[in-house]
């Protein structure tokens, strides 16, 4: 159901945004696994006894004074402390990167790349040479997301493979399940991106339109995600979030991909993994249909 | 043998734009022009004969397929010049061309070559970097090289020199002996004189005439400019000649418009004065659409 030709020549066009995305993540990651790892920041621990000796030191002041009364005074809701204490700030950033900073450059990829898969080319008219040769237009979209499919999956076993080595170059042990499923995690974010994206490419026959609409959700999801972010518990605790912004994780796809969920391998993610593979079966598959029937102007 | 047959063609864009009821057959072997104003559907009828765009009503039959339902099978014996060149993403010419004979799943460069060569074309050349003129050329190359027996081309000879234009139609001639069947549009009147055997004339998307080329350069109806040296050659000749078409008194000059056999007639008006000069004015395709045009909007 695909042409190999074509599939070359689609690769000859895109490796190289390809690698540079690649790479891109792939440097964060190993920098955050590494560098960040071996800062050890990861355990956090409450010192019992130091924080004994404040409880013991005000309470015989007898002047009322507690040490919940202290952070009161300064404005936190003195319930955060201990989970401002026991949180995990590696956690965190894992959590920073797998959902957000990470997928980034990989967003940018799929939008720039499913556009330039379909509406590019018949946008400028060199899909006219595609078209002049006798190969069915079904084979020539279904050849073009099997490339934007393959190649995103490339770019995640690659990633897959540089977490789990510098996370244990990082911190001596790498838990290679939860590695795995966070990547899952953003591989199947991204396919549904890509979906999106490239469903608008086969739509239009201007890049400009294929570009608003690809690119315009992507970067609405995205910028969702970060708003979202300041409603999240971990925001919320440490006293710079607002519940209320919570709002903001139901207008984004990206917030199926539920890290939480992951980290206590309870089930919520893997329905939330299917939606996201839904969205993305949906978009390609009709993008196969639309283009097999639409006018070009080549 | 009937290989082109358009029937009842329609594909209405709107705002009287789109094509109007196309009906006109095509033998195999012929060269045929199609020529018109902006906008008068060309590149719309081309279209819809390679399949790109579907058709409202009536179809288009080439070699027993319909253009649009078996456009991938169809692009096994025909080859297209677009009417807007753009490229696919390939370093050089020749990078372009190898791809291209791929994707049509052939190996053989020697046509190719021998475009190439004919059209003085250096393809190892920059494919961004290319004219406007060498880009036509390339694309010209990649039309020819398949060597498919029927050929479409929208303003082939756009940007083209002078004497490129020549080695271009000279290589239409040459195909046109092998007995390929091809259909050419453009606004080049004489590029059709030189070359069609039949043209088609559109007009805001309606076909208004067809006509051998043969039948057009042999028309029996004649024009001749007649130079009187005086005044009274001119006054009298203007009173008495039915055949005078229009006058120009400031010249002594007279316009006559008469079929073959009524020429000798002609002597009887013009010999009592003295002649100072008499030239054919030659009825040529710009003139017969002229007069198809002109004959339609009166």
């Amino acid at each position: 159901m695909i042409n190999r030709s074509l599939l070359k020549q689609s690769i000859k066009a895109n490796w190289v945004l390809w690698l540079v995305t690649t790479l891109g993540v792939g440097i964060m990651l190993v920098i955050i696994n590494v560098i960040v790892g071996k800062s050890g920041i990861g355990s956090s621990e409450i010192d019992q006894l130091t924080l004994a000796q404040y409880y013991a030191a005000l309470d015989m002041s007898g002047s009322g004074l507690t040490v919940a009364g202290l952070f009161q005074a300064f404005g936190i809701d003195p319930s955060r402390l201990e989970q401002l204490g026991t949180m995990d700030l590696n956690l965190a950033i894992h959590d920073m990167f797998y959902t957000m900073a990470g997928l980034l450059l990989p967003i940018l990829y799929v939008v720039v790349t499913g556009n330039k898969l379909v509406a590019n080319q018949v946008d400028r008219g060199s899909m006219a040479y595609i078209l002049s040769s006798p190969i069915k237009r079904k084979k020539v979209i279904v050849t073009q997301i099997v490339y934007l499919v393959g190649s995103i999956i490339g770019m995640y076993v690659i990633l897959f493979g540089l977490d789990v080595v510098s996370q244990y170059i990082g911190y001596g042990e790498v838990d290679v399940l939860e590695v795995l499923l966070m990547n899952i995690g953003g591989l199947v974010t991204i396919l549904s991106i890509a979906g999106i994206a490239f469903f608008a490419s086969s739509l239009f026959n201007l890049s400009r339109h294929s570009l608003a609409l690809g690119g315009g959700l992507a970067v609405f999801f995205f910028l969702t995600k970060i708003m979202g972010l300041f409603g999240s518990d971990n925001f919320v605790n440490m006293g710079f979030g607002v519940k209320e912004m919570r709002v903001f994780n139901f207008m984004t796809i990206i917030s199926l991909f539920d890290t939480a969920s992951i980290s206590e391998l309870s089930v919520n993610f893997i329905w939330k993994f299917g939606i996201m593979i839904g969205v993305a079966a949906v978009a390609f598959i009709s993008s196969i249909f639309i283009f097999d029937k639409k006018d070009l102007p080549l | 043998m009937t290989i082109i047959d358009v029937k009842g063609l329609t594909k209405d864009f709107g705002e009287g734009k789109g094509i109007f009821d196309l009906n006109f057959e095509i033998k195999q072997g012929e060269v045929i022009g199609i020529t018109g104003a902006n906008g008068s559907g060309k590149t719309t009828t081309i279209r819809h004969l390679m399949g790109f765009i579907k058709p409202d009503q009536g179809q288009a039959i080439i070699n027993g397929l319909d253009a649009w339902k078996d456009s991938s099978e169809l692009k096994k014996v025909v080859g297209y010049i677009p009417g807007e060149i753009a490229f696919p993403d390939y370093p050089t010419g020749n990078e372009f061309i190898k791809a291209q004979l791929e994707l049509m799943g052939s190996k053989n460069y020697d046509i190719a070559n021998y475009v190439a060569h004919k059209l003085k074309l250096d393809t190892s050349a920059n494919l961004k970097r290319m004219s406007k003129g060498m880009k036509q050329k390339t694309a010209i190359v990649a039309a020819f090289m398949s060597d498919s027996p029927i050929l479409f081309f929208d303003e082939p000879t756009t940007g083209l020199d002078p004497l490129m234009r020549r080695a271009f139609l000279d290589l239409i001639l040459e195909e046109k002996k092998k007995g390929k069947t091809i259909i050419m549009a453009t606004h080049i009147y004489e590029e059709i004189e030189q070359v069609c055997d039949r043209y088609i004339l559109l007009d805001k998307g309606h076909v208004v005439d067809i006509a051998s080329l043969d039948e057009i350069k042999h028309h029996e109806q004649k024009s001749f400019k007649i130079g009187f040296a005086s005044k009274e050659g001119f006054e009298w000749a203007v009173k008495t000649c039915p055949f005078v078409k229009t006058n120009r008194p400031q010249y002594n000059q007279i316009i006559v418009e008469m079929y073959d056999q009524e020429i000798n007639e002609i002597f009887d008006y013009v010999h009592r004065f003295k002649v100072k000069y008499i030239s054919e004015i030659k009825y040529d395709l710009r003139k017969h659409i002229e007069s198809k045009l002109g004959g339609k909007r009166s």
